[in-house]
């Protein structure tokens, strides 16, 4: 299913959000900016099972503001399970241009992990969900290659 | 259900919050809380602006502290709502930091376990004075966050065991990705480690933003704190820290229960969270003794019968005869009355007190501040200036209508400050004082310096930046970036940067708006004493300060008057210490003894020295401007000179009262008064207000309001939301008791224009006593005067502009000589020649230190000059035993020639230091044979020297000059510009002793060293730079306006060494400045 994910204007879209070159001036020696590119591009790969992508799509809230259905590329799914959310660390010095005061979202993200099930194929799949709150835009962020599950607190 | 934070840090945790106490109050109101606490790290530092903020928003206030337990890691402790609990606070800090260090980077600020639980815990069956709360960062949290649940619960039931009831467990969710530190899961560990213990747990969201667009600032804030970059620091998962509101805390109480395995109600979390947030709300008056004055207690004092008696007595004493005057003894009843009133009769006892241990100790002092407007503070012997022939105000200083405490400054010898802060500790016990503290804001440079350090910049750069930032604020980085000249190149560089795709630069500007005023460090404040009963350090927390053995509080002056504190400012004057010495100095050598109380206020050769306007060196009036000023005004009386000083002020400059002055004083404009009423006000200074004392004597002669009511009204002018309430008192009054319109419209707007801007005459008056007393000195005794600026440098300029100074007043300056010099500068009997006849003056010389010397130990020094003299290298070594290094710069700089046959001298120096670095350093380790037992050391001449081989010629004066620069920063033999003087010479320069004598308008060019740099405030509100260059003739002060600021860029601030172009201006009759057009750097120009 993880095959047909990608949508054509991914490459140009993954470019914008990640492939910009890092944003080091000449103020740092050549050794040292090559050092931090390395960090850089190997943070990316988080999660070896994920796949990482972001595409737009559009998500139905519940009245207490928790996703039930999923818009993805013409095609719903219902989000079967309770959602885990929580916010994730952005390291906005080398991904912003500017960090004037009032800025939102410069910080962190928000992101939703829902399950989510094909009514049709009853198939089921982990997902994240990236949110940004001012527009209330949703990206899809990762799919998962196996259900994750929330940690049991002894 | 209301919601209350109890666990919330602002800016005064130390690199660490981001919000002031009163954004955080506000923000609550807003979002409809009924209480808040502040619990900062480590102190109390925010405490009184907290509670100013929760009354101002209808807050009920909570105070805590989050402080580490030793091996327990970091707890927030919150005092119960009650005195006890509010002192068990105070202790509990103080007790955290015991033992610490202010200086060096001693142990950690923390406190024991059992330390806490002994003050926390009632003696009885009452509620615990302090609630301990186990956040993420206590050994709880660090358990759960790794998941050891066992160990958890183990840790959990120790800390019930020690503190019973006053446990809780703090759930936090900063909603962290899963699984990590401060994640929903995190909580839920918590949560159950709680319910298996059976400890209360309370929600907090462990707040340090207001708001989750400040998370980028706590971040740079998390980099700096472990002084290293974003990208290796470690860092707040997110931005979550922030002051959410009811809802959003609900919420994140249901998702710790939902997340969590037992059976938990998010409905009893939040309650207890309620409950205790009601049994820690704190009254200020009841439980802080909040705006109640704390006093020493009589018998502390010394005193028998009521401070009232007492205060009278002493008074009449003071004023013995002259209170046959009656305007004296009318005066003196007046004030006691109102000191009697307000119940501050045995404050001024303590002052009079701590004066009295001043001039015990001998130590120079001077009353400073609206305090000198008092006949009481007069006739205490605390002040010499008389306020009835100044004709000062007493309302201006106290009244039953001011609403803050009385405040008298005294000035003292800064060299013995610290000695006099023992001294009133030791006086009134340490129970009853405590030093004041101040915090350090974030300016220019240093929140430049610290965003570029967060972002990785290497710091030459930032050096490079941080010298040509100046004075504006951090706030407006990137509006200044658009208009000043100096940042042009910068700006700039940023857009061409920003093109290519770098913006760290951006960033940097970004980053340094964010840090603009954060509190960055504390310090000892450089006078505020804080005097108290015995409960003092109940009710404030105290750390170590600066100067040793002696505690500070963790307030503030601005704190002082809210929180019912009495501070006196004890504040040491390097003049005081610099004058100190002149007087010692004169008595040493000449047996005279100077008591500068009876020097006369009118000896005309000291006003001609004033108005020659060569008073470098001189307390308040040496600075380019006040030359310049003096130079117009020309002061011929003390009260000129509290005229002038008056005048120098940003408010009078700003309000450009000084022009107006000017005109009249000279006659180029006739005085006018608006109502024959306010002549006897204004004729003292040709009908201009100057002073805040004519501004009440204007509102109560035309009001009849009285002067206390006049003083509220002079400063209710000043605040733009209340000058219109004055406006329409002063002319309904006015109008009433049957001004003319014509006139009203006329003084008004003399009031609003001027009436905000002027400068309490006492303070002047103040001031002007020492300014006087230094002008005299230096008119009369140039040499010891000299001497005491050397040993003090009290002034703006560096020491080699105070030699040039006495190189022009033609004063021998006697080299360092390791027989002859001293650890303090002295002054030196010159052998005369001679024929010369006995009656002739002795001409006196300045002997340089041995303290000028870089790198030269006080151990050294106290044996060097133990030891002296030495007859010989061998002798000196022996005896004194300097170190290798110090002996190589002795000798370098020449202090070692007198061992070298007479007539050599500085032709054999080279060949001397070259000896010393071959054989110093074995030589310096052989030991002589002790002497036998009655045997003496003969003087035998010095074989070493005499056999010195000879190899290398004498330094050449250019080398001797760079050798004193860089072995002593002072250029003694010859000024650092006369290597110079030649080419700048030929390139036409016009230099400082000649500029006089040009016209004005004429082009010149002038080059030299800069010494000051100032941006005094405007009338025309744009900003003027004047730098001054000293070119050894003398100072050449310049001024740059628009067109010399944008043709000088980047140099205007950063350059050392700087020539100008400009046209001359004349400023009076024995002043000008060069109007400059443009400057270079003179080092860059030249190589």
């Amino acid at each position: 299913m993880t095959a047909h994910l990608h949508s054509p204007s991914a490459p140009l879209e993954l470019r914008q959000r990640f492939g910009s070159p890092p944003t080091v001036t000449r103020l740092v020696s050549a050794e040292t900016a090559a050092a931090y590119a390395q960090r850089r591009s190997s943070e990316e790969v988080t999660e070896p099972s994920a796949e990482r992508i972001t595409e737009h799509v559009d998500v139905v809230l519940s009245e207490r503001g928790l996703p039930v259905h999923l818009w993805w590329r013409e095609r719903g799914y219902d989000v079967i399970a309770e959602p885990l959310r929580w916010f994730a660390r952005r390291r906005w010095w080398a991904e912003d241009a500017r960090a004037e005061r009032g800025r939102a979202g410069l910080v962190s993200q928000e992101v939703w992990r829902i399950q989510i099930q094909d009514p049709c194929t009853a198939e089921r799949s982990t997902v994240d969900l990236g949110r940004s709150v001012p527009a209330e835009r949703w990206r899809l962020l990762r799919i998962h290659a196996s259900p994750q599950e929330t940690e049991a607190v002894e | 259900m209301t919601f209350t934070h109890l666990h919330v840090a602002s800016c005064f945790s130390s690199h660490y919050g981001t919000a002031t106490p009163g954004e955080l109050a506000a923000a609550a109101a807003a979002g409809g809380a009924e209480a808040l606490a502040l619990t900062d790290r480590d102190g109390l530092y925010g405490a009184v602006q907290h509670i100013d903020a929760c009354t101002e928003h209808g807050l009920k206030p909570l105070l805590g502290a989050d402080l580490a337990v030793k091996d327990h890691g970091r707890v927030t402790v919150l005092a119960h709502g009650s005195k006890a609990g509010y002192t068990a606070l105070c202790q509990a800090v103080s007790a955290a930091h015991e033992g610490t260090s202010a200086v060096t980077s001693g142990p950690e600020v923390a406190l024991s376990r059992a330390r806490l639980a002994q003050l926390s815990l009632p003696a009885s069956s009452e509620s615990p004075r302090l609630f301990i709360l186990l956040g993420v960062e206590s050994d709880i949290g660090r358990l759960a966050a790794a998941r050891d649940y066992r160990g958890a619960r183990t840790a959990l039931r120790q800390w019930r065991q020690a503190l019973g009831a006053a446990v809780y467990v703090e759930l936090v969710s900063h909603l962290a990705p899963p699984g990590e530190e401060l994640s929903t899961a995190h909580a839920a560990r918590m949560l159950s480690a709680a319910a298996a213990c059976r400890v209360p747990t309370v929600l907090t969201n462990a707040v340090r933003l207001r708001r989750a667009d400040e998370a980028a600032t706590a971040d740079v804030l998390d980099a700096v704190r472990v002084l290293s970059s974003l990208d290796s620091a470690p860092l707040q998962p997110n931005d979550q820290g922030w002051l959410k509101p009811e809802a959003e805390m609900h919420r994140l109480a249901a998702e710790i229960c939902d997340a969590s395995t037992v059976a938990a109600d998010p409905e009893d979390i939040l309650s207890v969270t309620e409950e205790l947030a009601r049994s820690c709300q704190l009254d200020p008056t009841e439980h802080m003794t909040y705006g109640v004055p704390k006093i020493p207690e009589a018998h502390v004092i010394g005193i028998a019968r009521p401070a009232d008696e007492e205060l009278r007595f002493r008074c009449e004493q003071g004023l013995g005869q002259r209170l046959a005057e009656p305007q004296v003894r009318q005066r003196l009843e007046h004030e006691l009355a109102i000191i009697e009133e307000l119940g501050f009769s045995s404050y001024f006892l303590t002052v009079a007190e701590v004066v009295r241990l001043i001039h015990e100790l001998g130590v120079r002092c001077a009353a400073r501040g609206s305090g000198v407007s008092s006949l009481v503070v007069h006739a205490l012997g605390i002040s010499p200036i008389d306020p009835l022939s100044h004709g000062l105000i007493f309302e201006r200083f106290l009244s039953q209508r001011r609403a803050t405490l009385p405040d008298i400054d005294i000035d003292v010898e800064s060299a013995r400050r610290h000695e006099i802060y023992q001294r009133v500790f030791d006086r009134f016990g340490r129970e009853r004082v405590t030093l004041m503290s101040m915090q350090n804001a974030y300016r220019i440079r240093g929140a430049v310096r610290d965003a570029g350090m967060a972002l990785g910049l290497p710091d030459e750069e930032l050096d490079q930046l941080a010298e040509i930032m100046w004075r504006f604020p951090a706030r407006e980085f990137r509006q200044a970036l658009e208009e000043k000249p100096e940042l042009k190149q910068l700006a700039q560089r940023i857009e061409t940067e920003r093109v290519s795709g770098r913006t760290q630069l951006d960033l940097l500007v970004d980053l340094t708006e964010r840090l603009d005023r954060l509190p960055r460090h504390i310090s000892t404040h450089p006078c505020g004493v804080i005097l108290g009963d015995k409960d003092l350090l109940r009710l404030t927390p105290v750390q170590p300060s600066g100067v040793t053995g002696l505690p500070m509080s963790q307030f503030g002056k601005d704190d002082m008057d809210s929180a019912g504190f009495i501070k006196l400012d004890i504040l040491g004057v390097r003049m005081q210490s610099a004058i100190a010495h002149c007087l010692s100095e004169i008595e040493r050598t000449s047996g005279e003894h100077i008591d500068l109380n009876t020097i006369s206020f009118q000896d005309q050769r000291t006003f001609d020295l004033i108005q020659s306007t060569h008073t470098l060196g001189c307390f308040q009036i040496e600075s380019p401007g006040q030359r310049e000023l003096i130079g117009k005004l020309i002061p011929a009386s003390l009260e000129d000179l509290i005229l002038d000083i008056s005048l120098f002020r940003p408010g009078p400059m700003g309000a450009g009262m000084v022009r107006p002055f000017l005109e009249r004083r000279h006659g180029f404009e006739s005085i006018r008064y608006p109502h024959p009423d306010l002549i006897h006000i204004l004729e003292e200074t040709c009908g201009v207000i100057v002073y805040h004392e004519q501004v009440l004597r204007i509102f109560d002669t035309m009001t009849d309001c009285g002067l206390a009511t006049a003083d509220v009204l002079r400063r209710a002018l000043s605040q733009e939301h209340t000058s219109a309430e004055v406006e329409s008192y002063f002319r309904t009054r006015t109008a009433a008791r049957g001004y003319g319109q014509e006139v009203i419209d006329q003084v008004w707007r003399q009031l609003a224009s001027f009436g905000s801007f002027g400068f309490c005459k006492a303070h002047a008056a103040a001031f002007a006593v020492p300014t006087y007393q230094s002008a005299w000195l230096k008119t009369h005794y140039p040499a010891a005067f000299m001497t005491g600026l050397f040993e003090h440098d009290p002034g703006m300029y560096p020491l080699r502009l105070l030699v040039a100074e006495a190189r022009r007043l033609q004063i021998p300056l006697l080299p360092m000589d390791v027989n002859r010099s001293k650890g303090h500068y002295r002054l030196e009997k010159l052998p005369t020649t001679p024929p010369l006849e006995p009656p002739a003056d002795p001409t006196w010389g300045i002997r340089m230190a041995l303290t000028t010397l870089k790198g030269i130990s006080a151990a050294e020094i106290r044996r060097l000059e133990k030891e002296q003299p030495f007859h010989s290298l061998a002798d000196l070594r022996d005896r004194a035993k300097p170190r290798f290094n110090t002996m190589k710069s002795l000798a370098k700089v020449g202090a070692l020639d007198s061992f070298l046959s007479a007539g050599t001298a500085r032709n054999r120096r080279n060949d001397l230091f070259a000896w010393i670095e071959r054989t110093g350093q074995r030589k310096a380790q052989q030991r002589r044979p002790p002497l036998a037992a009655g045997q003496l050391a003969l003087p035998l001449t010095d074989t070493e020297t005499s056999n010195l081989p000879a190899s290398r010629p004498g330094p050449t004066d250019t080398e001797v000059l760079a050798t004193e620069l860089d072995l002593t920063s002072v250029d003694l033999t010859d000024h650092v510009m006369s290597v110079h003087w030649e080419q700048l010479t030929r390139a036409g320069v016009t230099f400082a002793k000649d500029l006089l004598h040009q016209r004005s308008g004429a082009t010149v060019c002038v080059a030299g060293i800069r010494v000051a740099t100032q941006t005094p405030p405007m009338a025309s509100g744009k900003r003027v730079v004047f730098i001054s260059l000293d070119d050894g003739t003398g100072v050449v002060d310049l001024s740059f306006f628009e067109e010399g600021q944008a043709h000088t860029g980047e140099a205007l601030f950063a350059a050392r060494m700087l020539m100008a172009e400009g046209t001359i201006r004349r400023t009076g009759p024995r002043a000008v400045t060069v109007q400059a057009t443009r400057a270079w750097d003179l080092q860059e120009s030249s190589s």
